[in-house]
């Protein structure tokens, strides 16, 4: 019996459908009920309809995966803006340390000299 | 291409509210930013992002202001001021690069789960659409019983709860009305391999009969009335397997349809959506027997459902001529109503006679079936067919032989006509004449009737939630036939205008192809003003956005995408412009 054929198909993708899998278990026993007792013309249109969703959510998932990759990438630019940022923190603090220390003891030579020349 | 089952099990994590998401293998990335580096999606790694370029012009800033009017640099510092700076325009490159590529903060994560709610919504509002359509055209007449009898086999169901051990009818959890029947063991359950073997072969299925038996049971329960299965509830109720169970809804409750592991009862309880053994906790709500029959995977099986077939076959022929007649008056009412869609069909069958022949156990039947189908033009054709054939002792001896097969074309408003025919046919046992329709009543009539069809389908298009699937093969239909036929009056009805193109229906896909070539030629040689090469009027792409054809059916100067983005439409063409 051809219809028996179109049942298997819905059946499979009834399964993956997720408007059909959202549905609480009362709709969805209902959904499903009403799909599978439904003469063959009928059964094709919702084949359609169910494939349409299927390509639909593939199209997305595509993008979903893209997305994924995209905000690792993003994220790496991130890190790597940040680290090369605590690299020239560090360079500043060192450098500004060490004027502090040439500083001083420019002030210490000074006041050596100046007890010197007393 | 990923298996589309394994496509779907990743595609489920988007589902909204879903508090973890996935990576291609499956497997689920838990939300700790320690171990997924620091981000969740897009948008969030955007924000990072953000937040590290304020940091950076704040970090350059506070350089800047230290070295303010300073000649001399630590070189150091200069080395790691550069690099950062680099890094900071290497940073806002690549951002524009993404940018190209179609990804920014502002379309993330969120965007791809508002969409998935869409197509979610969309498709249950298209089922809910097609659902809607097909309940008009099943309003068949009322009582048309024969529908249901012509389903000769009631698709089957995989067996739940396969590896559970026959348990006892637990009698004290009985109702009053089935506590009496004693339970009957007579037959060992099914080994595993046979309950393996029937489900392979079946699909789930849920026959409409099994909620008859149900509310039968209810009612069991309710008035203690006893239950009286029909020959089709038996057959179904026989069908199921011992220990298989059907879930059935009734006023939008669940309920639980079993047969016992014995095979010799029906059970009915509430469902519950839970797991494990607290599923089946729930006490019967009724039970009843189901006759002490084999079941299907057995040779007697096979055998009684022959004798079963025999069974229904006296059964028809014992009911009487006037409801045979009542019948496909109203099965002529329905097909000949205007409201009812192309495509549908109705039979009925029935035994003209039944006679004992001399000498022997056999008997002489002859019986007739009716065959009516509405065709798209609005046509009704009947096939009538008379067979004869001996039958003994329920089975049939040699093959039937055919008394009378034709086949009549009834035109739409004819439906007195195919009355007579048909009831000539069901009251002449012997002679049958057919009265048939001529051309000429029939063309009149019938164009009025695609035209009205057509009205219907144009407004049907107009509509923005209209569905391709169900609409769209009907009207392509209609097109085929205008095509064929030339009607001559095209110019007279301009709000067909749509028709110009041509619709093509293909793997449940509609697409807008190009101009029908007898229409061109039809204005073209009649010098017609207006231009008929006309771009495909927004209202209409609206509904056909979706539509694809493969890349080698497009014309190569007519590529459907560029119509739809409006770069080439058609009426540019000055080939295609009207003489």
């Amino acid at each position: 019996m051809p219809q028996t054929k179109y049942k298997k198909e819905i059946y499979q993708l009834m399964a993956q459908s997720m408007a059909i899998q959202s549905l609480d278990a009362e709709k969805k026993f209902e959904m499903q009920d009403r799909l599978l007792s439904l003469p063959e013309m009928e059964m094709k249109n919702m084949i359609t309809i169910l494939r349409m969703e299927q390509s639909e959510l593939e199209t997305l998932h595509k993008k979903a995966i893209m997305e994924q990759k995209a905000a690792k990438k993003v994220y790496g630019m991130a890190q790597s803006l940040r680290d090369a940022g605590r690299r020239l923190d560090k360079a500043f603090l060192v450098a500004r340390e060490s004027n502090e220390r040439d500083e001083s003891s420019q002030a210490s030579n000074k006041l050596l000299d100046e007890i010197e020349h007393l | 291409m990923s298996h589309p089952t394994h496509i779907f099990s990743e595609i489920k994590l988007f589902v909204p509210n879903r508090q973890v998401f996935a990576d291609p293998s499956g497997t689920e990335i838990p939300r700790n930013p320690e171990s997924m580096g620091g981000f969740e999606s897009l948008s969030e790694a955007f924000e990072v992002l953000q937040q590290a370029l304020k940091e950076s012009e704040i970090r350059l800033g506070k350089i800047r202001n230290a070295y303010k009017g300073e000649l001399k640099i630590p070189a150091d510092v200069k080395l790691a001021y550069d690099a950062y700076k680099q890094k900071r325009l290497d940073t806002y490159n690549e951002i524009k690069e993404l940018r190209k590529r179609g990804i920014n903060s502002s379309e993330a994560r969120n965007s791809i789960d508002s969409a998935t709610n869409e197509v979610v919504n969309k498709t249950l509002n298209n089922l809910d659409a097609a659902f809607a359509g097909y309940l008009v055209a099943e309003k068949g007449p009322p009582g048309d019983a024969m529908r249901g009898l012509s389903k000769d086999i009631f698709p089957t169901t995989p067996i739940k709860h396969a590896s559970r051990k026959p348990k006892k009818v637990n009698q004290a959890t009985m109702p009053e009305a089935g506590r009496n029947i004693p339970p009957i063991v007579d037959r060992a359950p099914p080994s595993k391999e046979e309950k393996r073997s029937v489900s392979r072969k079946s699909p789930e299925y849920w026959n409409p009969l099994y909620r008859d038996i149900s509310l039968k049971l209810i009612d069991k329960a309710v008035s203690g009335s006893e239950v009286k299965l029909s020959l089709e509830e038996e057959t179904a109720a026989r069908i199921m397997n011992p220990g298989e169970t059907k879930s059935i809804l009734i006023k939008g409750k669940p309920y639980l349809l079993e047969r016992d592991n014995y095979g010799n009862y029906l059970r009915l309880r509430n469902y519950r959506k839970q797991h494990g053994q607290s599923e089946m906790a729930d006490p019967y709500i009724a039970i009843t027997r189901v006759k002490n029959l084999p079941p299907r995977w057995s040779d007697d099986f096979k055998k009684d459902k022959i004798a079963d077939k025999e069974k229904k076959e006296a059964l028809k022929s014992t009911s009487d001529k006037e409801q045979v007649e009542s019948n496909a008056n109203k099965q002529i009412d329905w097909l000949f109503s205007k409201n009812t869609p192309a495509g549908s069909k109705m039979s009925f069958w029935h035994i003209v006679s039944r006679e004992k022949m001399p000498d022997t156990e056999n008997e002489k039947l002859i019986g007739m079936q009716v065959v009516m189908l509405k065709q798209y033009d609005g046509v009704v054709r009947v096939r009538y067919l008379q067979q004869a054939k001996v039958i003994n002792g329920g089975k049939p001896v040699g093959n039937a032989e055919t008394i009378l097969d034709k086949t009549v074309k009834y035109p739409v408003a004819s439906s007195d006509k195919c009355r007579k025919d048909v009831m000539n046919c069901i009251q002449n046992d012997s002679q049958i004449t057919v009265t048939t329709a001529t051309k000429e009543d029939t063309e009149k009539e019938r164009l009025a009737y695609v035209y009205e069809q057509l009205d219907k389908a144009a407004d049907d298009l107009t509509k923005a939630s209209v569905m391709p699937g169900p609409i769209f093969p009907w009207l392509a239909e209609f097109q085929k036939i205008i095509d064929r036929e030339k009607i001559a009056d095209w110019e007279q009805n301009p709000k067909y205008a749509f028709l110009d193109r041509h619709i093509i229906v293909k793997n449940g896909k509609v697409s807008i192809l190009e101009l029908n070539p007898e229409y061109k030629k039809f204005r073209e040689e009649r010098n017609l003003p207006g231009n008929t090469a006309g771009p495909v009027p927004q209202k209409y792409l609206a509904v056909h956005k979706d539509a694809r054809l493969p890349e080698d059916q497009l014309t190569p100067d007519r590529k459907y995408d560029e119509r739809l983005a409006g770069n080439n439409p058609p009426n540019k063409n000055k080939n295609n412009k009207p003489a």
